[in-house]
């Protein structure tokens, strides 16, 4: 079929300055359809989702979306209403070209102009008779963009880049008319629709080109002009050698290093989930040790604490919640028994690979066996193995695939065989109840049909993503899809793993969100995600160990302040970034420093709130809903919200939780009692809430409030009321 | 809104409470328990308590004595138990018979080992090994999760030596000690003196909520039982019993029964001290057979239940298709996953063979489902996994009761063809284990029907499962008839009462073929001493030829968590009848003069005859009555009437027919009227209520009527019988703003052809209105009958603005 290309490759040459010379013999065909016109629809955006590739189509015209149906295209355009769209006779009048030039009234307005290429190509090919294409036609095999790297500096603003589709038969051609283009920071780099790409603030990002189903990206670095000398930084593991790698590249200089009351809140808080007691700041502070950092984080990894707030991190990740009298097993013993189960994986120190691989293969009661609970919690109700599917490469791959189940995935290499092939891994799973209403037995039917594909609705046999069909028949196949998950060569894994810890102590991944991995969304710094994934695995996926790397990292324990070079830094982590604390968190510190804990809905006295098992679900609290605890819906990192809002601030301001705690807190009365002095008393209010000392000027305009009358305890549950409301306080930094 | 129609509305709104708000005459009784041989005061609580005259057990082996009142008498009273040496163990069904009624049931539970109590007075007080509450090993603890904010944990602590057996059995889901918020789900942990955890258990195979563990105690020292709720819920009351001891606390035995009067070798499972095997003679009654392992100092509290079954044992043999020959009990364990034992039998058309598994029914962690098929034919000619409770012979008057029980399949094979037959089996869940312990009993088909007297939400309500008759006067009860799986028999019944009291007889109307409800009345004759007895209702087929198997089932469900899924049922085979003193009043139901027709109504007349001085306003409605037959809400009699009228109504289907009706009454004002705690209830003797076809039908065919204009409707009448007079006929269902002329219509029992005259305002909405019908009504024997029946079709047409010839008007609608 490399005739039936000619017409293309000579409209190309027109644009391409780059482009080879088209290595065309014999009498020029005309426009295939699948080649020639789909790629024009494809970059005009007629057949969108938004356009007339919406499910439903668009004013009575349906196209597959981006089209992946071009067989039903071409029905559609030629036979649906014979002689409307497409009109043999006189081709320049088709109601196609019509309406795409804007010749008659189109919602999508002109697409191109009756003088460009796209409409010369179907044109001819309406004059052609509209012909479709010979079953042996070429396809597209991949794309790639040339060149898939560019560092501005100096003077060069500009860089035009050349998107080089390839072909079954062999051949390739550049196609920049026919692309689609977006870059992931414009600020950084800018891309227009013919391929050029604009320089802009200093940075480094991706720009990525579409074609026929492939998506590739060329990375962008922009550099500001001038000198530049990386100065000698000392680094304390292979962590800071690569992050500082990536940063010497930008010449980002990293901000200095924290001072020991900022890295013992943030650790604290970041590993555990508490602030430091006054007496666990005294011992800290005094301790002249150079080891002491390591030693600190050594001590936190082994508190109680971290389990609870890893197992609540997964326990949301897992959407553990419960629904009383539920028909689908997820009652609330159930899910304490989940939740009870994952801490102790978390607590024992379970390998990562064993504590997936135990629930995606898992089998048995829920009640009896916890970790079959995946398999109530993710579906929260009737079971449907697409949806759980989803959840479980979103959860332990970062991959979103869904948008495969309709059409190969247009931002990734994920298609829609991909999709039902890993939904074929949970066709099998059944649940039934079992001795009473509560428990469920969750089982899988080994002569389960696989799931059927869309369009054809040919069954497709289990298949691993982007990987092979093992031989599932007459077993589980989630067996055989934990090993495939967990085995250390499996890169999405263990780097999704080692992505979602890294997120936890920096408040963003290297890949962010960190679950929604895609070509479209690359690491900031690929070497460094590698080889913290490589490390997770040969750690033997032992999340302390990994932790422990990444907080004695200087690059963890860098300020926050930062200085000219990294001052629009966001993704390279030179500098700590400021957080606010999990809702969660929050309220146990405030709990914590006032030392009045809270009661929860249904729950015990004396629970802290990061131990809530159904999180803020039953609790039935307005501190946690209104600081964003995650509601456990889903299985979307994005669903633990930490952005201020101002029901957040009034909340703080005149709500009932720092009102009603403080009233309850014998903590200043207790040292008023002890005859503290208010220098005294200052210092351990502000170590209790900040981790610090009050500064000079702090105290000098704090004593007055207190002295004049030392021993009421009004004005410094003032100061603390006021400290609680500070954003020093609420944030981690 | 027509009267007939607005009744059964009010019928279907009527309040049904939700089940915290029903009452109960014994909410719980305290100590939960006691050991054999001890003397304990225990105290019952609940309403309308005053004057205990007797309490009723359900089993032999405990005695009560004196009755002591409470404080203030109707909460409640006092009453010493004597425990035999040698009382059955376990739940112990019991009610209370006062001067005037019978309570629901509750349990009392017997221990083979003495009392300890915990008399934890505030949480806190033995939450901790440093402070257990030390007791003797081989005891039976009786404590309580105390209610309140705070999680309560129980310590105690034993003394156990190197290799001795530490075992733990906890009761407390089984206890049913409130009828509603237990939330008495309790875990149990064993403990070393260090702390460490050497046993855990929530949830047990063989009693599902209450945990069973038993461990080998490493060294000789201090061991610690830690015993609390496993997720935190303020109970009510949770009480538990705890035994605590060096007993044999086996999980399963193998094989799970035996043949009658056979002398077997039984494998016993899951002992952490090891496998044993003993053997024993089996009792020549069919059935459940409770087996306590081991000597008689290691026995357990609670026994593992096995199966007797007339027919010989096939243990499976470790390849396929063990030979059986039929009738057999099959054996087996699935130790492996995705294992499937299968046996082979011989077996001939026409036969037909009951086929029920036992596994997760005698506590055993097996899902099983089985299959069978000819040797010649890999097809299965008979698949069967989870059962119904009805096919269990089991009452469930509420779809969503659901037991371990009904994991067990149970089916009816009846051959195809003579020749030879594999029947499989495995574990649907692939679940396996050393005491996955199965059998399946093959028996012939023989025919089982079982009574039941259940409340239609299922919960113990006195005014519908008790039976309370005062003396002189009579009760009646609605008696349900389950028909067993795969029943031939399908001719008349007849209900028949062993262990009545001396002066009470039944009055049981003869079952018609195909019916499954019964109302059927008690009487107490003058000379009726005040007792109560347990007594069975018994279905036996007209034809005497047919043998049919029947028993008296009722189960209660007493202890639920929210959402009314109980944990715990008590399945009972007799039905509790007491004679009370005399009612203050006696009822009469007057004969009714005329049937009750399909489609319309009929008002029953009622009588109230008061004794002594006895004023009282009385509530009256039929507990039972035919299929078809509704009624509307309860009546009340007022005080100074002795008189009142209840309107029942027939819907298009009831069945023609001549039916046995009472009208059940009690005292108003006092008490509770839903479930009847507090009050005294008696029946008016039985009259007969003819259901018949209506009186007459009209069909109504298609009309029109345009907007603004009049319009006729006319109807055909058929006439079935002839009613008296005149009968005036108005329309139904009517769209808006068309409404019938008046005066309605008359017609009489002559009459063929019906007139109505209907006018629609101009706003009436244009479109075609289905389901237009007739209500009759006419006077006969005293009352007012009304009747529907009819379904008809109006257009209303849009105004015509244009005037315009007649014929063109006709054309125009039919020209769109």
């Amino acid at each position: 079929m490399k005739l039936g290309l000619s017409c293309l490759l000579l409209a190309l040459s027109l644009f391409a300055a780059k482009d080879p010379p088209p290595r065309v013999i014999g009498p020029v065909a005309p426009p295939t359809f699948r080649l020639d016109v789909e790629p024009v629809l494809f970059r005009a955006g007629c057949n969108s989702g938004g356009c007339h590739g919406a499910a439903a189509g668009k004013d009575g015209f349906h196209l597959g979306l981006f089209g992946y149906d071009p067989a039903g295209d071409y029905y559609r355009l030629t036979q649906q209403i014979v002689g409307r769209r497409i009109d043999l006779a006189s081709p320049k009048e088709s109601l196609l070209l019509l309406k795409a030039t804007g010749m008659v009234p189109h919602s999508g307005g002109r697409r191109f102009k009756p003088d460009s290429e796209y409409y010369k190509t179907i044109l001819r090919w309406i004059e052609a008779g509209a012909p479709d294409d010979p079953p042996n036609l070429p396809q597209v095999t991949g794309i790639a963009l040339s060149p898939d790297k560019v560092v501005f500096s100096g003077k060069d603003t500009r860089r035009a880049l050349q998107v080089i589709a390839h072909y079954s038969d062999g051949s390739e051609r550049t196609v920049n008319q026919l692309a689609l283009y977006l870059t992931n920071n414009k600020t950084t780099a800018d891309i227009d629709d013919q391929g050029n790409v604009t320089a802009g603030k200093r940075g480094d990002t991706f720009v990525f080109a579409r074609f026929a189903k492939f998506t590739t990206g060329a990375e962008i670095i922009v550099l500001p002009p001038g000198k530049f000398n990386w100065p000698k930084v000392a680094s304390n593991n292979y962590i800071d050698e690569l992050v500082y790698a990536k940063l010497k590249n930008l010449r980002i200089l990293p901000s200095t290093l924290a001072n020991d009351e900022e890295f013992l809140r943030r650790a604290y808080l970041d590993v555990i989930g508490l602030t430091p007691t006054a007496d666990e700041y005294e011992s800290f502070m005094k301790d002249h040790s150079r080891d002491k950092r390591a030693r600190l984080i050594d001590q936190l990894l082994e508190r109680d604490e971290f389990a609870d707030l890893w197992a609540t991190r997964w326990a949301e990740a897992l959407k553990v919640r419960s629904d009383n009298n539920s028909a689908f097993g997820t009652d609330r013993k159930a899910a304490y028994e989940y939740y009870q189960w994952i801490r102790e994986q978390v607590k024992r120190d379970v390998p990562l690979d064993q504590f997936v691989k135990a629930q995606i293969a898992s089998a048995g009661s829920n009640l009896q066996n916890p970790p079959v609970n995946l398999y109530t919690m993710l579906p929260q109700g009737q079971y449907d193995p697409k949806a759980v599917a989803q959840d479980v490469a979103q959860l332990f791959t970062g991959v979103r695939v869904q948008c495969a189940q309709c059409h190969n995935h247009p931002f990734d290499r994920w298609t829609q065989d991909d999709y039902y092939g890993f939904v074929s891994f949970f066709t099998g799973v059944k649940r039934k109840q079992a001795s009473e209403e509560r428990e469920f037995y969750v089982y899988d039917d080994p002569n389960a049909p696989p799931a059927k594909h869309l369009l054809d609705g040919r069954p497709v046999p289990a298949r691993f993503l982007g990987g092979d069909a093992p031989d599932v028949k007459g077993k589980d196949p989630r067996g055989a899809l934990a090993d495939w998950l967990t085995s250390k060569d499996n890169a999405l894994f263990r780097q999704n793993l080692a992505n979602r810890i890294w997120a936890a102590f920096f408040g963003r991944g290297i890949i962010e969100p960190v679950d929604d991995v895609r070509i479209s969304n690359p690491p900031s710094n690929r070497e460094l995600l590698e080889e913290l994934g490589r490390r997770l695995a040969s750690y033997d996926f032992d999340t302390r160990r990994l932790i422990r790397d990444i907080c004695n990292s200087r690059t963890y324990q860098l300020a926050v302040a930062t200085n000219p070079t990294n001052r629009d830094d966001d993704s390279q982590f030179s500098h700590a970034r400021l957080r606010r604390l999990r809702a969660d968190v929050l309220l146990d510190s405030i709990a914590e420093v006032t030392d009045t804990p809270s009661n929860f809905n249904e729950t015990p006295n004396g629970f802290r709130a990061v131990q809530l098992f159904e999180g803020g679900h039953r609790a039935n609290n307005y501190f946690l809903k209104t600081f964003g605890l995650c509601p456990r819906d889903s299985v979307n990192a994005s669903d633990t919200r930490l952005e201020p809002t101002l029901a957040q601030t009034l909340h703080l301001l005149n709500g009932d939780t720092i009102e009603g705690k403080l009233a309850k807190s014998t903590v200043v009365s207790g040292m008023l009692k002890a005859g503290r002095n208010p220098d005294a008393i200052l210092d351990e209010l502000f170590i209790r809430t900040l981790s610090r000392k009050p500064s000079e000027s702090e105290k000098k305009r704090l004593i007055p409030l207190v002295a004049a009358n030392p021993n009421d305890r009004k004005a410094y549950d003032d100061v603390l009321w006021a400290l609680l409301n500070s954003t020093e306080f609420a944030f981690n930094h | 809104m027509t009267r007939l129609g607005a009744a059964i509305i009010a019928t279907l709104l009527l309040p049904a409470p939700l089940h915290a708000d029903i009452q109960y005459m014994v909410d719980y009784l305290l100590p939960r328990g006691g050991g054999r041989g001890a003397t304990v005061e225990v105290t019952f609580r609940g309403r309308s308590l005053e004057n205990p005259r007797e309490i009723l057990f359900y089993q032999p082996g405990i005695k009560a004595s004196g009755f002591e009142p409470l404080a203030k008498p109707g909460d409640g009273f006092k009453t010493r138990f004597q425990i035999a040496a040698d009382c059955p163990l376990g739940e112990h069904v019991l009610r209370v018979r006062t001067a005037t009624a019978l309570s629901d049931a509750v349990t009392f539970w017997v221990s083979r080992f003495p009392t300890v109590y915990e008399l934890e007075t505030k949480i806190g007080e033995n939450d901790s090994i440093a402070k257990a509450k030390a007791v003797p090993m081989n005891s039976t603890v009786e404590g309580q999760i105390l209610p309140g904010p705070e999680m309560d944990r129980d310590f105690y602590r034993v003394e156990a030596k190197e290799g001795q057996r530490i075992s733990v059995e906890v009761e407390s889901a089984r206890l049913g000690t409130l009828h509603f918020g237990g939330e008495n789900d309790l875990m149990a942990r064993i403990l070393d003196a260090s702390g460490k955890e050497i046993g855990k258990d929530d949830d047990s195979s063989l009693y599902v909520q209450d945990p069973v563990l038993s461990v080998i105690a490493p060294r000789t020292g201090s061991y610690f039982i830690e015993i609390r709720q496993q997720i935190f819920t303020p109970p009510r009351q949770a009480w538990y019993r705890a035994h605590i001891g060096s007993f044999s606390r086996p999980t399963a035995i193998f094989p799970a029964g035996g043949e009658a009067g056979s002398m077997i070798d039984l494998r016993i499972l899951g002992d952490p001290a090891g496998e044993r095997t003993e053997h024993t003679t089996l009792p020549e009654k069919s059935g459940n057979f409770d087996y306590f392992a081991g000597s008689p100092a290691e026995r357990p509290p609670s026994p593992n239940v096995l199966r007797v079954s007339p027919c010989p044992n096939v243990l499976w043999s470790g390849s396929a298709n063990t030979p059986a020959t039929l009738p057999a009990a099959l054996n087996g364990i699935l130790d492996k996953a995705g294992e499937q034992h299968t046996y082979q039998f011989a077996a001939k058309k026409g036969q037909a063979w009951k086929v029920q598994v036992f596994a997760r029914s005698l506590g055993a962690p097996v899902d099983a489902k089985i299959w069978i098929r000819s040797v010649k034919d890999p097809k299965h000619i008979l698949d069967a996994d989870d059962a119904r409770m009805v096919d269990l012979g089991l009452p469930s008057s509420r779809g969503n009761w659901h037991i371990k029980d009904q994991l067990d399949p149970v089916a009816i094979f009846r051959p195809p063809a003579d020749g030879e037959y594999i029947l499989g089996i495995e574990d649907g869940t692939n679940a396996a284990g050393p005491d996955h312990v199965y059998r399946v009993e093959i028996e012939p088909l023989h025919d089982a029907i079982y009574t039941h007297i259940t409340a239609p939400d299922g919960y113990q309500m006195p005014r519908l499962t008790a039976l309370v008759v005062p003396r002189e006067n009579r009760w009646t009860v609605d008696v349900q008839l389950a028909q067993g799986l795969g029943n031939s028999y399908k001719g008349d019944l007849e209900l028949e009462a062993r262990g009545l009291p001396p002066g009470v007889s039944m009055i049981a109307p003869r079952v018609a073929k195909g019916a499954n409800r019964v109302p059927v009345q008690f009487v107490a004759a003058p000379d009726a001493e005040p007792k109560a007895a347990l007594i069975e209702l018994l279905a036996k087929p007209v034809d005497a030829k047919a043998p049919v198997e029947s028993g008296s089932r009722q189960a209660f469900a007493l202890t639920n968590q929210p959402g009314e899924l109980p944990w715990h049922f008590v399945f009972l085979d007799r039905y509790a009848l007491a004679v009370t003193d005399p009612a203050p009043f006696h009822l009469e139901l007057e004969q009714p003069g005329i049937p009750l027709a399909q489609s319309s109504e009929l008002q029953l007349k009622v009588k109230v005859v008061r004794h002594g001085d006895f004023k009282g306003a009385i509530e009256m409605q039929p507990d039972w009555l035919p299929p078809g037959v509704s009624k509307g809400a309860t009546v009340t009699i007022p005080a100074d009437k002795t008189e009142a009228t209840f309107t029942i109504q027939a819907n298009d289907k009831a069945a023609p027919g001549v039916y046995q009706v009472a009208m059940n009454a009690s005292t108003s004002g006092v008490g509770d009227g839903y479930s009847g705690v507090g009050r005294v209830r008696v029946s008016s003797p039985f009259v007969e209520l003819k259901v018949a076809e209506p009186y007459l039908t009209i069909d109504l065919g298609r009309s029109s009527v345009e907007q603004g204009k009049s319009g006729e409707i006319v109807g055909t009448v058929k006439q079935n019988h002839a009613f008296p007079g005149k009968a005036t006929v108005t329309l139904r269902q009517l769209p808006k703003g068309v409404k019938l002329q008046e005066p309605a219509p008359q017609i009489t029992s002559k009459d063929s052809a019906i007139v109505f005259h209907v006018s629609a305002d101009s706003d009436a909405l244009a479109g075609l209105y289905k389901g237009i019908g007739c209500e009759i009504a006419f006077t006969e024997d005293g009352q007012t009958i009304r009747q529907q029946t009819g379904s008809g079709v109006l257009r209303v047409d849009a105004a015509r603005t244009v005037t315009q010839p007649a014929s063109t008007v006709q054309a125009e609608g039919h020209s769109k």
